[in-house]
């Protein structure tokens, strides 16, 4: 406990520079700015207005709303898309003859920017959760797929030849020998995927949808709230790395052989 | 004959999805739904799209708009990220410092800026671009950052002690040096910000492809959304294609 505290310190005296700005933040806001500029709450509003936002958001129970909401669609689309992109990916990564022929319908669909297909799913789904599960779904299908691929395919083929030449059957050589080769591979897609799912989700949620955080933070726009903006923004960005935290640490458990440092912990 | 079967070979599954896709949208979809077209138009009809708008001078212009924003957006963004980069690169206090900024920001999806941007800027091209700036800077400052640090500190301390300028070690020493782990930067920041001018054009803009792609739900006319939709693939696909073209150009020695 004493080193937990002591390494949580020792990460905070970076944040010094971040405190100062956000003083200089609300200084700005308060006493500044609306000298010169009548409008500027709505512009800028202070720090301290946008915590009291998010406690009276936090208190009468609608942040949590929007919070659920969003978190269930990223679990179900994440979910999906990561069972079928592993999925594909072993397939495409084992036989030869499935990655020549599906391997141009992948890369027909990888540069279609995710949030494009947002009014053409709106016509076939209409306005309910499964539009936003699949655009979701969508985007985070590739990256997990062609990373899970690229792991199959860096598998030395040193240890497929010994393993079979010990006998081992195809189902053997893929629990055995390809799946943990390809797991830190899997993983990083994984994380990268739940980064892109976060991303997208916000603009999925301002085209069509009752609740979110993306919509919360249109809602903020369509008010001109602009407490509620950042409250949105800051919520997203909090969970975004609290899921990057998890699947890390997760991934340290799965993988120990290949240790992950978070971003802030180098 | 043989190269022609070879590369329809390579395309098969191409030509194939767009045959059954044809068979599907024009023969057995509206058999069972008199609404067909307006749900999933043929191949063809998104052709006849394309056409007609660039004949109209439409498709040119929307696309020309796309393609500014995100050139302007993703050139402040390099010059903006490597700056920041090697700043983080040469003194540990800022690293840090700047690194808990980095943390706190970056996980903030850049779609998110977009309502604040347009109260600051209003409908527009400054709104889109400084979306984009936001999606392409950080990518390009941790590489560089990564680039710096994965360098070998001998070339600078010979370099030094040959004595090089402040500005000599920097042309001559550091930036050879970053600019593998820069290009790769730069590939990940191209990608969001083409992905990011579409969700941009979407909410806050008259003009661009992200536009063209939303306004055809107003329109109800589905084939201009995957008409914007291909475009989009394509373009995002040839710029991707560009920067490693462009990195095989300058960097003849560092081969993948």
């Amino acid at each position: 406990m004493k080193r937990f505290l002591l390494k949580f310190f020792y990460g905070l005296r970076n944040f010094d520079f971040f405190i100062f700005l956000l003083i200089c933040w609300e200084i700005f806001a308060r006493f500044i700015y609306p000298q010169f500029e009548s409008r500027a709450a709505i512009f800028l509003p202070t720090f301290l207005n946008v915590l009291k936002e998010f406690w009276q958001l936090l208190a009468n129970g609608i942040l949590w709303q929007h919070i659920l909401a969003s978190c269930k669609r990223i679990l179900v689309g994440f979910s999906l898309a990561s069972l079928c992109g592993i999925t594909l990916g072993f397939i495409l990564g084992y036989s030869q003859r499935a990655y020549e022929q599906l391997q141009g319908i992948c890369q027909i669909f990888r540069p279609v920017p995710p949030v494009a297909w947002i009014p053409i799913s709106l016509l076939w789904f209409g306005i309910t959760e499964a539009q936003q599960c699949f655009i979701i779904f969508i985007g985070v299908i590739f990256p997990i797929l062609f990373n899970t691929l690229d792991g199959v395919h860096s598998v030395s083929s040193q240890y497929k030849h010994a393993a079979q030449s010990l006998g081992a059957n195809k189902a053997l050589l893929l629990r055995k020998v390809i799946l943990p080769a390809a797991l830190p591979k899997i993983m990083f897609g994984l994380r990268s995927g739940i980064g892109y799912a976060w991303f997208i989700i916000v603009a999925a949620e301002f085209v069509s949808a009752p609740r979110g955080l993306g919509c919360l933070i249109l809602e903020g726009r369509n008010a001109i709230i602009t407490e509620r903006i950042f409250v949105g923004m800051i919520v997203i960005g909090t969970i975004n790395l609290l899921f990057d935290y998890a699947l890390t640490k997760l991934e340290n458990l799965i993988v120990p052989w290949q240790k992950v440092s978070l971003f802030y912990e180098e | 004959m043989k190269t022609l079967l070879k590369s329809l070979s390579r395309y098969f599954s191409l030509i194939l999805f767009l045959i059954l896709w044809h068979v599907f949208a024009v023969y057995i979809h509206p058999r069972f739904n008199p609404m067909a077209f307006n749900i999933l138009p043929s191949p063809l009809m998104v052709v006849q799209m394309g056409v007609e708008l660039f004949n109209r001078g439409q498709l040119l212009s929307h696309i020309w708009d796309s393609l500014r924003r995100v050139l302007v957006g993703f050139s402040l963004a390099v010059l903006v990220g490597v700056f920041l980069g090697s700043l983080m690169g040469l003194s540990q206090a800022i690293k840090g410092r700047l690194k808990a900024i980095i943390v706190i920001l970056r996980p903030i999806p850049p779609f998110a800026w977009i309502p604040l941007g347009l109260i600051w800027l209003g409908i527009g091209d400054a709104e889109a671009i400084m979306v984009i700036f936001l999606s392409a800077v950080f990518p390009v400052a941790l590489h560089t950052l990564y680039g710096i640090e994965k360098m070998d500190s001998r070339l600078k301390e010979a370099a030094l002690s040959l004595g090089v300028s402040r500005w000599g070690l920097f042309k001559r020493i550091i930036l050879p040096g970053i600019l593998p782990e820069l290009f790769s930067g730069m590939r990940q920041a191209l990608g969001f910000c083409w992905i990011v001018v579409v969700g941009a054009e979407m909410v806050g803009s008259v003009s661009g492809l992200g536009y063209l792609i939303l306004d055809s739900r107003n329109l109800g006319l589905p084939q201009m959304a995957i008409l914007g939709m291909v475009l989009v693939g394509l373009i995002g696909f040839s710029m991707d294609r560009l920067l490693i073209t462009m990195k095989k150009l300058i960097l003849p020695w560092d081969i993948k």
